[in-house]
C-alpha cells in the first residue's frame, strides 16, 4: 500500500510521543482518514475539521487524496502570546 | 487643588495644606529652573500660559488623580512669567495613609502636567539667542533631533515612508509588547496599542514593557506611557478594547497593517475575517511552548487565508492559551520581534517571507519548518478580498448596507441563490428573474460585493443575505 512520513506539531507532539514516524497506509483514503486512525491510536483530542495538513512542505485539503511516501504534517490550531 | 501663579511659589505654605492626621505618608516634587539644556548654558526661563484652560485642564488632572489613587489632600502649582534659576517652576504634593499611593499620585500628576497643560517655555541662553522649546514628548522632557535617533538604521529602511504608516498592535502581551517596541523603535509614524487586560504579576516573566508597579493597571495605557518615553517623534495612541466578530471591522478600518499578538482563536479569527473583509495586510503569530508560527496575509493576493482548509472554526475549548501551557519570555519575545519585522517589511516592500510561507520555530532546537502557502479555489474569504474590482466598501456608490436583507426578513417574494458553487456568468440569468433574488455565500461578504456591482449595473431586486450561510 505505501507508507508515508508522519511529522506533529505542539500538543499532537506531546500526545504522539513522537515528532514524527513512517505510518504505512491501511484503508484510509485522505488525510482525514489518516488523521483519525492516528486519533484512535494517540487519542487526539482536537477534531479533524480544526487541523492544518501541510504535503511535502504546502499546505492540503485534508479531503485531498493520500499520496504515498509524501512528507504529512499535521498542525494543530495554536493561539498563545 | 490646582493653582496658576505669577509670583514666586512659597512651599512652605503649600506643605501645610497637605496636612491631616489620618495621612502616614507625604510625597513633595519640585520642579525647578536649571542652568542647563541640551548642551546649552540657561540663564533664565519664561513661561506663557493659556490662563483658562490650564486652570480646567489642571483641576481635572487632580479630580483624575483622585479617583484614581486613594489619597487625602492633593495641591499643585505652577509658576508662569520670567523665572530665574534655582526657582521653583512647579510644585506637587500628596498626602496618603500609605506611601505608595503617595508616590504614584504625584508621579502622575506631575507627568500630566507635563503632557496636557497649555504651558509654553521660553529658554533665554548665556551666548546665544532664546528659543521657545517645543517639547512633544513632555514625560521624558529631552530635546533630540530626529534625524539622530534613526541614524543607525537609516542604510536599510526608508524613514519617511515608515513614519506614513499606520499600524494597529493587538495584544499587548509577550508577543505584542516586544512587537510594539520594535516598530515604535523602527519609527512607524503611527502606532494604535490595543488590549483589554490590566497587567498580572504573573505577566512580567515574558512581557517586557511592564514592571511590578504596573501591576493592576490598563496594559494599553501603561504600554503607550513607555513607548512614548522610547521615540518621541511618532503619533502612538491606545485603546482599551477586546475585539470581537462584531466591532473588529471598525477597529482596525483605518490602518495599513494590522499586528495579531492576541493569545485566543476568537479574536485571531475574528481579525482575520475583518483583514479579508477590509483588505488589510496583517501579521499573525502565535506560540505553543516552544513552538511558534508566524504567517502574514494580503487579502487582494492569492496566497490564500486562515480558512483555506479548514472548514470548521477552530474553537478555544479545544487547545490551550499560554496561561495554561506555559511560555519562555525569550521564546515568545523573539517571535514577536519576528513579526515586527516581518510587518516593517511588508511596508517597505509590499510583501515578504512570511507571506508566501507560514514559518514554523522551534526554539528549543533552534529548527525551523517552511510550509508554503496556498489559497484554495472558491474559498469564500479569499474571493470576498479578490473578488471583481479592487474596490473597496468605500469606493462604491451606493451604502453597501443598503443591498443588505436580513433572515428575519425573507419571504415569498425572495429567492435565494447560493453563489458558493456557481461562476459568475452562471449568474447572468439573474437579470431575468422577476422575483427579488437574495445571493447567498458563506459570510454574505463576497454575495454583497456581487450584488452591489449589480445595482451600478441598474438592477434594483437584487440583495445580499446579511451575515451569509453562517446565519442561517
Amino acid at each position: 500500500m505505501g507508507s508515508l512520513k508522519v511529522w506533529y506539531f505542539a500538543q499532537l507532539k506531546e500526545l504522539s510521543g513522537v515528532e514524527s514516524e513512517t505510518v504505512t497506509i491501511g484503508s484510509e483514503k485522505t488525510y482525514a482518514d489518516l488523521y483519525q486512525s492516528l486519533s484512535l491510536r494517540y487519542r487526539f483530542p482536537i477534531p479533524a475539521e480544526m487541523i492544518q495538513v501541510a504535503v511535502n512542505d504546502e499546505f492540503a485539503g485534508m479531503d485531498a487524496e493520500l499520496s504515498p511516501g509524501a512528507q504529512v504534517v499535521f498542525i494543530p490550531p495554536v493561539a498563545g502570546g | 487643588m490646582f493653582e496658576l501663579t505669577s509670583l514666586p511659589i512659597v512651599t512652605e505654605d503649600l506643605a501645610l495644606r497637605l496636612k491631616e492626621s489620618k495621612a502616614g505618608a507625604v510625597v513633595i516634587f519640585e520642579g525647578w529652573v536649571r542652568n542647563h539644556n541640551q548642551g546649552k548654558q540657561v540663564s533664565r526661563l519664561e513661561y506663557q500660559v493659556y490662563e483658562q484652560l490650564a486652570l480646567k485642564e489642571g483641576q481635572k488632572i487632580l479630580r483624575e488623580a483622585r479617583e484614581k489613587f486613594n489619597l487625602h489632600e492633593l495641591q499643585c502649582t505652577h509658576r508662569h512669567g520670567r523665572l530665574s534659576i534655582g526657582e521653583v517652576a512647579v510644585w506637587v504634593g500628596a498626602s496618603a495613609s500609605h506611601r505608595n499611593e503617595a508616590f504614584l499620585s504625584t508621579r502622575f500628576v506631575i507627568d500630566e502636567i507635563k503632557h496636557r497643560l497649555p504651558i509654553w517655555k521660553k529658554e533665554h541662553y548665556l551666548n546665544e539667542a532664546p528659543v521657545w522649546v517645543s517639547c512633544k514628548d513632555h514625560t521624558t522632557h529631552v530635546h533630540f533631533a530626529e534625524e539622530d535617533y534613526y541614524q543607525k538604521q537609516s542604510s536599510v529602511v526608508s524613514q519617511a515612508l515608515l513614519k506614513s504608516k499606520k499600524v494597529l498592535v493587538v495584544g499587548l502581551g509577550g508577543l505584542g509588547a516586544p512587537a510594539a517596541t520594535s516598530l515604535v523603535q523602527a519609527g512607524i509614524g503611527h502606532l494604535t496599542l490595543m488590549d483589554f487586560d490590566r497587567v498580572e504579576i504573573s505577566n512580567l516573566h515574558r512581557q517586557p514593557l511592564y514592571d511590578t508597579s504596573d501591576v493592576g493597571e490598563k496594559k494599553a495605557l501603561i504600554a503607550e506611557k513607555k513607548l512614548k518615553s522610547i521615540n518621541p517623534f511618532i503619533e502612538i495612541t491606545s485603546q482599551d478594547l477586546q475585539i470581537t466578530k462584531n466591532n473588529a471591522r471598525d477597529a482596525i478600518r483605518e490602518f495599513d497593517l494590522v499586528l495579531d499578538c492576541t493569545d485566543n482563536l476568537e479574536t485571531k479569527y475574528a481579525l482575520h475575517d475583518a483583514c479579508f473583509e477590509s483588505r488589510i495586510p496583517l501579521v499573525s503569530a502565535s506560540i505553543y511552548r516552544f513552538e511558534g508560527q508566524i504567517r502574514s496575509f494580503m487579502p487582494d493576493s492569492s496566497q490564500g487565508c486562515l480558512r483555506c482548509f479548514l472548514t470548521k472554526t477552530p474553537s478555544d475549548e479545544t487547545i490551550s492559551n499560554c496561561n495554561e501551557f506555559g511560555v519562555l519570555g525569550a521564546s515568545v519575545n523573539a517571535l514577536g520581534s519576528l513579526q515586527a519585522g516581518e510587518a516593517i517589511q511588508f511596508l517597505i516592500h509590499n510583501k515578504n517571507a512570511s507571506l508566501k510561507e507560514t514559518i514554523y520555530f522551534d526554539f528549543e532546537t533552534l529548527s525551523l519548518l517552511r510550509i508554503k502557502n496556498k489559497k484554495r479555489e472558491n474559498c469564500s474569504t479569499c474571493d470576498a478580498a479578490t473578488l471583481t474590482d479592487s474596490l473597496s466598501d468605500a469606493a462604491w456608490d451606493i451604502d453597501p448596507r443598503s443591498v443588505e436583507i436580513k433572515i428575519s426578513d425573507l419571504d415569498s417574494n425572495h429567492e435565494l441563490i447560493d453563489i458558493r458553487n456557481h461562476s459568475e456568468s452562471d449568474l447572468k440569468h439573474l437579470t431575468r428573474s422577476h422575483k427579488k433574488i437574495v445571493l447567498l455565500c458563506e459570510h454574505g461578504i463576497r454575495s454583497r460585493r456581487l450584488a452591489l456591482r449589480y445595482r451600478e449595473l441598474g438592477l434594483e431586486n437584487i440583495f445580499s443575505l446579511a451575515g451569509g450561510a453562517c446565519s442561517l
